[in-house]
């Protein structure tokens, strides 16, 4: 599965995308998953929502194999 | 034709053109606010800044609140373009406009949208200080979905 980063999160990991081997489970499960395959992101992986398929998803959403995924640290735009 | 224009870009906002997307018969009152970037903020000197989204997710998010906004204030019509990549000191990042019958409506809902672009649209900023240094801004509030 591919996750897509942003701004400071893509700078954490040093790239813009993270691919995940993933069957499926929860958006919680998904961020655990990011935590361990690139720790660089953690602190503000913390910070962040999580959007699954173009929505803002819970922690508890579950999130399937073909999933578009995208970490949405806090914004600053304006 | 639609109350509410909203878009991404990445060149210079046309600023009048944002402003003329709010004219209507009914509208007596049109507010256009432009954020632009500050190259002194104190003593920090700001080079420019950088601008990134999820573009897709941003412009549902800033119709939803566009949309939003001219409910809650009744307004005519409301507009909204934020540019992204580099942005030159004094340029504009982002424009909106509003319209309404009256003066009041016309502040308060481009007020009211312009805190919550700021708050809940995942558009993200980097600095570029005086020495050359990046920072990608990232506000210790939590993003709002």
């Amino acid at each position: 599965m591919h996750v897509s980063l942003f701004a400071g999160m893509a700078e954490a990991a040093g790239r813009r995308r993270l691919d995940v081997a993933w069957q499926e489970g929860t958006v919680a499960d998904l961020r655990a998953a990011l935590a361990r395959q690139c720790p660089a992101v953690v602190p503000l992986l913390g910070r962040s929502a999580i959007a699954v398929d173009g929505r803002y998803a819970a922690d508890t959403a579950a999130v399937s194999a073909g999933a578009d995924v995208a970490v949405i640290p806090p914004v600053s735009g304006g | 034709m639609t109350a509410v224009r909203c878009g991404l870009v990445h060149d210079p906002i046309d600023t009048a053109a944002v402003l003329a997307d709010v004219g209507r018969a009914g509208a007596g009152a049109n507010v256009l606010f432009l954020g632009t970037t500050r190259g002194l903020t104190g003593d920090v000197v700001t080079r420019g800044l950088e601008y990134e989204a999820h573009e897709p997710l941003a412009e549902a998010r800033m119709r939803g609140l566009a949309e939003e906004a001219v409910k809650t204030f009744g307004l005519t019509a409301c507009a909204v373009v934020h540019r992204l990549g580099s942005v030159p000191v004094g340029e504009a990042s982002v424009a909106v406009a509003t319209s309404a019958p009256h003066r009041r409506e016309a502040f308060a809902g481009a007020e009211w949208l312009m805190e919550r672009i700021k708050r809940a649209v995942p558009i993200w900023k980097c600095e570029e200080a005086e020495d050359g240094s990046r920072t990608w801004v990232h506000p210790d509030a939590e993003p709002g979905p």
